[in-house]
């Protein structure tokens, strides 16, 4: 058997593995994707005190802090059996709801928008953040660091600190914001709805506008029939926040709605040898292997999950994109599928950037929304805790996926026990069959591996915008991407690298 | 007169003249082990700058390692990021340690090593590469073609780490006992570029 190996991964947060194994006809028999798993943190959680952890749990990840910031500080709502202030809680959504813009611009721009707007077999140099501004223009280089730092200032004014958030508590804020800062921050909110417009705008040129790239997006090599699971409001609409967990089947059918407290009765995990990392699915479905259909229990969280899970978006603009999101890419093929000839569902993986982008508009909206809501500058912002603290779920959509921190503690509040599931954790599964089916359809009969064609098996997990670790761990000084092609018998027959 | 300040404070002048300021940055995540040496050392540097910058100010013998020869405000942080979040925190300065914990693989661990960004190669390298984004040195290229104000001069201090994934506060013997040095190793790079910039 022959053996390829993609070590580690470009442009992807902590860092991974692919190896891919061809038989002896050179066809790909088996793809499988590693990451070293970051441990320990439940046991390095256990004795502090609750209160502790929306500080802590920030740490684990350099990428989305603000994310683990609000699970943490939910579930120790929920450990404490305390209900914020309105004001409260939609200061902490407006805070997640800046950071969602920083995140999801960063994403498109520096990750998946290379891979379009410079073409998947560009070459590696050329195919990053500094090609896309010199492709498309200075200026957009000038609005993607503007519109990071307006969601910074904002995350800044609200969560005390500009990196890792620190004001949520149990019970909601120890602080809140001004009318002057109110002013401020809704001005940069119309400015980022403005921006969120314009990168849809983008999409639709360089992407929708290119025949070839609408067929890489909507072909067969990207696609997958999974289940899909978002958090929604009260309207099934999106929400970054707060809300339940919507499933929805591969063929559209709401299978049904659960409280975050209610996960373990949704959500199992199967183990798999090569890997530490444990690969949740849908319970009530149950694991039948990394396969698509509605047999099969492995589901997907993404934005484009998201958007599959819910009925629609909470602010106008994102909902007119959400419309026209729909309108365009489910396609005859996929109603064939459905017991009803009809559906709203979207399975192909590559679409996730241009989800990822209606979810960036709808953030910016939501931005403006919070900003201009009547109770923001009211100094109700902490409900004093009156109860003893037992056990909580905090749960909210981080945008790489949903996530879910469950904390026990005894009668003072001190941590006995931690469970977390964190956004990529859920797409494990579907990540690895999706490297695994892009390297069957672009390696074949022993095709010789290019550069853009590793890209391509790249680009299947990307859109997932996976981030397994942190960028607060060191990195190894190797090369990203190191090929190793080895016979039937095991012997290396070829190394390529692959620098950024 | 060399003047501490925490970072984010305004830009000192002194007789309208602004003055340059110069970012010491610790690296890494202070809850997973030997990452989190560049947040040790840069603390050990916040409070050695700061008894400099009081015994100066009163007059009194000076720290043989710091030579303030003129004005300059240094500012200390910590950090966790990499990448366009990283060269966003070096906007509007003159020059910048970065103090970080890496694998070169060609020194046993606890060794010390100091890099100008230049020299290094633009791969995953401890924090000067965030994989969400880019890494630090194209990240400065883009913000350089956008004609924002970055430094010049970027130093990087290393210490040879075997990487870990294990959550925990302690650093692992070797290490740590690199920690002096390397503030030693700080302080006589800070007090070289003071007079390079000024």
């Amino acid at each position: 058997m022959q053996r390829i190996s993609i070590d580690p991964i470009t442009r992807l947060e902590g860092h991974g593995k692919v190896e891919i194994f061809l038989n002896e006809a050179g066809d790909v028999a088996n793809a499988y994707f590693q990451i070293p798993e970051l441990r320990g943190f439940e046991r390095f959680c256990v004795g502090r005190p609750v209160e502790e952890m929306p500080i802590l749990t920030n740490r684990i990840c350099g990428v989305c802090p603000e994310a683990h910031h609000m699970a943490a500080a939910k579930a120790g709502d929920a450990v404490y059996h305390v209900d914020p202030p309105p004001t409260a809680k939609k200061l902490r959504e407006l805070l997640y709801s800046a950071f969602y813009v920083t995140d999801h611009t960063t994403h498109f721009y520096a990750l998946g928008g290379p891979d379009f707007i410079m073409g998947p077999t560009a070459p590696v140099a050329e195919r990053n953040i500094l090609g896309v501004i010199h492709k498309v223009g200075l200026e957009i280089g000038g609005k993607v660091i503007q519109a990071r730092k307006y969601g910074h200032t904002v995350i800044e004014m609200i969560g005390g600190r500009k990196v890792h958030p620190c004001t949520s508590i149990p019970g909601g804020l120890t602080k809140g914001i001004t009318e002057e800062q109110r002013k401020e921050i809704e001005q940069m909110g119309r400015w980022a709805v403005e921006f969120a417009q314009f990168s849809l705008k983008l999409f639709d040129d360089i992407v929708l506008g290119n025949q070839a790239y609408v067929d890489l997006v909507v072909g067969d090599t990207y696609s997958h029939r999974t289940y899909y699971m978002g958090m929604v409001d009260a309207n099934k609409h999106v929400n970054f926040y707060d809300g339940q967990i919507s499933i929805v089947a591969p063929d559209g059918e709401r299978i049904g709605m659960y409280d975050p407290r209610d996960y373990t009765d949704w959500i199992a995990e199967h183990v798999e040898p090569w890997t530490y990392l444990k690969f949740p699915y849908l319970k009530k479905i149950g694991w039948k292997g990394f396969v698509d259909g509605k047999d099969s229990g492995v589901y997907c969280a993404t934005p484009l999950s998201r958007l599959n899970a819910a009925d629609g978006m909470a602010t106008p603009r994102a909902q007119e994109e959400y419309e026209r999101f729909y309108a365009t890419l489910v396609t005859e093929e996929a109603k064939r599928y459905t017991a009803t000839g009809d559906t709203k569902v979207v399975h192909h993986r590559l679409a996730t950037h241009w989800a990822r982008l209606v979810e960036l508009l709808y953030a910016a909206e939501r931005w403006v929304e919070l900003a201009t809501d009547p109770e923001i500058t009211s100094p109700q912002i902490h409900t004093v805790p009156q109860e003893t603290p037992t056990e909580g779920v905090g749960c909210v959509e981080a945008p790489r996926g949903t996530l879910t921190h469950h904390y026990w503690t005894d009668e003072r509040g001190i941590l006995t026990s931690v469970n977390l599931i964190v956004g990529t954790t859920n797409n494990y599964a579907p990540i690895t069959m999706s490297i695994k089916k892009a390297a069957q359809q672009l390696i074949q009969h022993g095709t010789v591996v290019t550069e853009g064609l590793l890209n391509q098996i790249e680009m299947a997990f990307r859109a997932y915008d996976p981030c397994f670790g942190c960028a607060t761990h060191s990195l190894p000084g190797q090369m990203p991407l190191e090929v190793i092609i080895r016979d039937a018998t095991g012997n290396t027959v070829d190394v390529l690298h692959q620098h950024c | 007169m060399m003047e501490m300040r925490s970072a984010n404070h305004c830009h000192s002048t002194e007789d309208g003249i602004p003055k340059p300021r110069i970012l010491i940055i610790g690296l890494g995540n202070p809850l997973l082990g030997d990452d989190g040496f560049g947040w040790q050392v840069a603390s050990r540097v916040e409070c050695a700058l700061q008894e400099q910058s009081k015994t100066i100010g009163e007059g009194e013998t000076r720290s043989s390692m710091v030579k303030p020869t003129s004005s300059a405000v240094v500012e200390v942080e910590r950090l966790a990021v990499g990448g366009l979040r990283l060269m966003e925190e070096l906007i509007g300065y003159d020059a910048a340690i970065l103090i970080d914990a890496i694998t070169l693989g060609q020194q046993p661990v606890g060794s010390l090593s100091i890099h100008s960004l230049e020299s290094l190669p633009t791969y995953p390298i401890g924090h000067l590469y965030s994989a969400h984004d880019t890494t630090l040195q194209m990240a400065l290229q883009m913000g350089r073609d956008l004609v924002t104000k970055l430094p010049d001069t970027v130093w990087v201090i290393g210490v040879e780490v075997v990487p870990t994934f294990i959550f925990s506060e302690n650093l692992t013997p070797s290490v740590m006992a690199a920690v002096p040095c390397a503030v030693q190793m700080v302080l006589e790079k800070l007090h070289q570029m003071i007079e390079e910039v000024l």
